[in-house]
């Protein structure tokens, strides 16, 4: 690989989107060999983390997929600032020059979506920190007790509250001052941006009505309960040792680090690919001869199955940008039916560019989708939703239309993809028991891994633990491939069948408890039916 | 590999390791060590290696794909579409990322059959007949820090040469990463000299080829009475003893013959698969695999293992007549053990053909037998046959 060239390309590449308006961080891009790149692709791209085991298994799979799955990885860039990308020493010419656009366009997305924010610049150097400082734990505590309690931590690693940094630093920002003299009492964080969300400044009172929801802490301090930040609350409130308080709020701070990512993904790969594809055909960066190598290379990574980040998210770019330049968004187009002037709708708004700058700062997957997964979109994509049938042992296509696929998708990016969990209380029944709610929205948890994650839950609160859950009997489903048959005989949907559960874990032992509808109602959050089996199909 | 990765690959995989051993007889029992013909991996399902979250249960939650583009029709509302949750959807899920789930480890044959060995305490296997030849092979794969100029990887050692010079040059201020770093342009513009600790030169491996093979004859009585459970019992057997064999011996055949009151040569997949309502004789099969030896597997080159498996049943003259003479002059002599199995889910009892080779045989280091009453049984009976590190 010619270095001066790849500087060439790569100065080429940043006055590409600079003059498209992107504004990305500035990225350093590294030239690494296939191996290194597994390497780095296990630890999730940072040259540093803390020894563990789950990265040697990371790695032993991304080995198998880039050797014989035939999955090439192209491109691995760290939010940071300057961002760090790799390029692999046997990429081809066009494919270094497609990287670095690609890259360049998630830098710029790291840069100014606003649940971003949070992060901070400095990614990898906290990666680093953590890695030492977990290391130095291993050597003092030994390394079977660090790892094991790094395994039980990462069980919870989704249960933080992910909206929380952003609306705290949006409501919050005034009551900064307040919070030197509590030094004492605060999770430990090493670097000030994360502190104003790990140990949020107490809101105000609201008064005395919702005193059920909040409890006195053992450090004197008041928790707003209930809340989805149950890592936090660990680290608050658990049962622990000086070191494991330090790891957990080490690896909490990975966790919100790394939450926008996840919340964004539709988004940010969608954006790179945009951009990739737009300046690298349109804008001509791809050379004429390189113009079908690089054809091959977007349709291996916009092409492979599934439902593909890329590929929706580039369609939906698309259709927002060609959208406010014809001016085709409003009450009268929402409200036109005329297919005909549908199609020809152009009112020559030229407004396409600005909206995406604006929508790429201000929404995450979930108000992407919502917004802008429209009819048009869904059209062009071919999707279905798909539904388990007890009866066959095997998932079946329920639909092919667009509401019922917009519902699974917004479900799929609902709250990063997880059930919602919420800590109740610290002291249930008065015996200071934890209890963990799970808020119902008709999709049931996975109870073996609810299990073995309560077991964890038991070791870092010290004392029993409670979660109670709802769980839906789904009605027999008797007919499948309805349509030989008379599509006129409907039959009613069953009553849903549900009740509610009680696990406690003291131990190794879990209990379970039947409870009554009424003792989980407040747990009830179904105004959407996720269900996507036909009404046909039950008896 | 770097220092950091290795360390956690090899943490990993003494993990898996060690949840193999604790559930080696459920996996044995339950059939699920999978291995390909020719292949040196199995695939093994290991339970609750990963990570547990809070998730959904993908039977409650179903999911969203996409149809293949040109195909449209083919997918039909109705159409069922699979029933592995780890097919579908699990990629898209935002949450889920690298390392949601990961229900299946594959591991060296090699590595299996250490665990095995080690679980069993079986003894290696001492083979006969073996020679070592070293050859250097054409194949280039190791490296190694000196050598020929010609053989030096001169592209990698410019690089590591130009990293090393650049971080030379950027490496006053320590603490804050990312430092400036001077571009690889003013480097080379400078000059690249690579030192010794660039250098790595290929390496020609050496081919250690050891000649010991061995020969497994599988036999097993195909009459009325074996099928089912007995059949699943058999092929896990096999397949375990297979690993082991295929461990300690560079280079293993197979034979594969089954009987009733006659006896024939199959393929692997027959073996399993064919029943037959016949009587049953075993001195038939006895027969042939002498046969099969006498014809292509002298015992001075080759180790041979005759493993047969029936239920028991067997004529009293057969066995006493003909089985006992075959063995003790034939057999015996020219195998390093001979296997027999009762494979028999009802009782633990010896029958008939068990009985009359305990009269005879049951000192004789060369004759291993073992009753095998249900799946749980399979590990012990290895160790009944293998035991003996013959």
């Amino acid at each position: 690989m010619d270095l001066r060239e790849l500087e060439g390309q790569r100065r080429r590449a940043r006055e590409l989107v600079e003059k498209e308006g992107l504004d990305p961080y500035p990225v350093e891009f590294a030239i690494v060999d296939k191996e290194e790149l597994d390497e780095l692709a296990a630890y999730e791209g940072f040259p540093e983390r803390y020894p563990h085991w789950r990265f040697g298994m990371e790695y032993d799979h991304q080995k198998k997929r880039s050797s014989y799955g035939g999955m090439r990885l192209y491109e691995l860039v760290l939010n940071s600032s300057p961002a760090l990308a790799y390029l692999r020493e046997d990429n081809t010419a066009v494919q270094n020059k497609a990287v670095m656009v690609h890259v360049y366009a998630h830098a710029d997305f790291f840069a100014h979506n606003k649940w971003y924010k949070g992060t901070g610049k400095s990614g990898i150097k906290m990666m680093r920190d953590h890695a030492e400082r977990i290391e130095s734990y291993m050597e003092s505590e030994g390394v079977e007790a660090v790892e094991s309690f790094v395994d039980k931590v990462l069980s919870l690693k989704m249960t933080i509250d992910q909206y929380g940094p952003f609306l705290q630093r949006r409501t919050e920002r005034g009551d900064e001052g307040g919070e030197g003299n509590e030094e004492g009492n605060k999770i430990p964080v090493k670097r000030d941006y994360m502190d104003r969300f790990v140990n949020p400044p107490e809101k105000a009172e609201q008064g005395g009505k919702d005193l059920k929801g909040r409890q006195g802490s053992k450090t004197g301090e008041e928790v707003q309960l209930p809340t989805s930040d149950l890592l936090g609350f660990l680290g608050r409130e658990g049962k622990l040792e000086e070191w494991q308080r330090e790891i957990l709020a080490a690896l909490r701070e990975e966790s919100y680090y790394f939450a926008p990512q996840m919340m964004t993904k539709v988004m940010n790969e969608g954006w790179a690919a945009y951009w990739q594809s737009k300046i690298m055909s349109e804008r001509g960066f791809a050379k004429d001869s390189e113009f079908l190598d690089h054809a091959d290379m977007q349709s291996r990574v916009l092409g492979s199955g599934g439902l593909n980040p890329y590929m929706l998210g580039k369609r939906i770019w698309e259709d927002v940008k060609e959208r406010w330049d014809k001016g085709r968004h409003g009450r009268e187009w929402e409200n036109c039916r005329d297919r005909e002037k549908r199609k020809n709708w152009d009112r020559e708004e030229e407004r396409g560019r600005e909206k995406i700058f604006e929508v790429r700062s201000n929404l995450n997957d979930v108000s992407f989708l919502d917004r802008f997964f429209t009819r048009e979109v869904f059209q062009e994509m071919n999707l279905f939703t798909y539904e388990w049938v007890q009866g066959s042992g095997q998932y079946h296509i329920t639909s092919k239309d667009f509401e019922p696929v917009k519902r699974k998708l917004l479900f799929q990016f609902t709250n990063m993809g997880r059930p919602t969990i919420k800590v109740q209380t610290g002291n249930f029944e008065n015996r200071g028991e934890l209890l963990l709610v799970h808020e119902f929205n008709g999709v049931n948890l996975h109870l073996g891994d609810a299990r073995r994650v309560l077991k964890n839950v038991y070791s870092l609160w010290g004392k029993p633990v409670n979660l109670k859950t709802v769980r839906e009997k789904s009605g027999r489903i008797t007919q499948i491939g309805f349509k030989e048959r008379d599509p006129f005989r409907r039959r009613s949907a069953p009553e849903k069948q549900r009740e509610g559960l009680l696990l406690r874990c003291a131990g190794s032992e879990i209990e379970e408890k039947k409870l009554d509808l009424a003792q989980v109602e407040e747990l009830i959050f179904d105004s959407v039916d996720y269900d996507t089996v036909p009404d046909s199909w039950r008896s | 590999m770097r220092r950091r990765i290795r360390k956690d690959h090899e943490r990993f995989k003494r993990i898996v390791k060690g949840k193999i051993r604790e559930d080696l007889k459920e996996l044995i029992g339950g059939g699920y060590l999978q291995g390909q013909r020719g292949s040196e991996k199995v695939k093994v399902p290991i339970k609750d290696i990963d990570i547990p979250q809070f998730r959904y249960d993908p039977h409650s939650a179903g999911g969203i794909a996409s149809g293949s583009p040109g195909e449209e029709g083919e997918e039909e509302v109705g159409t069922p579409i699979g029933a592995d949750e780890g097919d579908l959807g699990s990629e898209i899920r935002p949450g889920s990322g690298p390392g949601t789930h990961y229900p299946e480890v594959e591991i060296d044959i090699e590595e299996l059959a250490q665990i095995i060995g080690e679980e069993l305490q079986l003894p290696r296997i001492e083979p006969k007949g073996e020679e070592t030849e070293i050859k250097e092979g054409q194949s280039y794969r190791d490296v190694s820090i000196t050598g020929p100029e010609t053989l030096l990887r001169k592209k990698k050692a410019f690089r590591k040469g130009l990293i090393r010079s650049i971080l030379l040059q950027a490496g006053k201020e320590e603490d804050a990463l990312p430092f400036e770093l001077p571009t690889p342009k003013a480097v080379i513009k400078d000059g690249v000299v690579p030192i010794k600790e660039d250098k790595e030169y290929l390496y020609p491996n050496r081919e250690e080829r050891s000649k010991a093979q061995a020969v497994i004859f599988f036999m097993r009585d195909v009459s009325g009475s074996m099928t089912g459970e007995k059949t699943d019992i058999i092929r896990q057997e096999n397949h375990l003893i297979d690993i082991w064999l295929q461990a300690n011996y560079d280079d293993v055949k197979r034979v594969y013959l089954i009987h009733d009151y006659n006896a024939a040569e199959v393929t692997e997949e027959q073996f399993y698969q064919l029943s037959t309502g016949g009587g049953t004789r075993i001195s038939s099969v006895y027969k042939l695999c002498l046969e099969k030896i006498n014809r292509k597997y002298r015992p001075d080159e080759w180790n041979i293992y005759p493993f047969h498996f029936s239920d028991g049943e067997n004529w009293a003259q057969d066995s006493l007549e003909r089985c006992l003479p075959l063995l003790v002059d034939d057999l015996l002599p020219k195998v390093n053990v001979f296997c027999y199995g009762q494979v028999s889910p009802d009782r633990d009892m010896p029958r008939g053909h068990l009985r009359a080779l305990n009269k005879v045989l049951a000192e004789d280091e060369k004759m291993a037998t073992s009753i095998i009453s249900d799946r749980a049984g399979i590990l012990s009976s290895i160790k009944d046959f293998l035991g003996t590190g013959r």
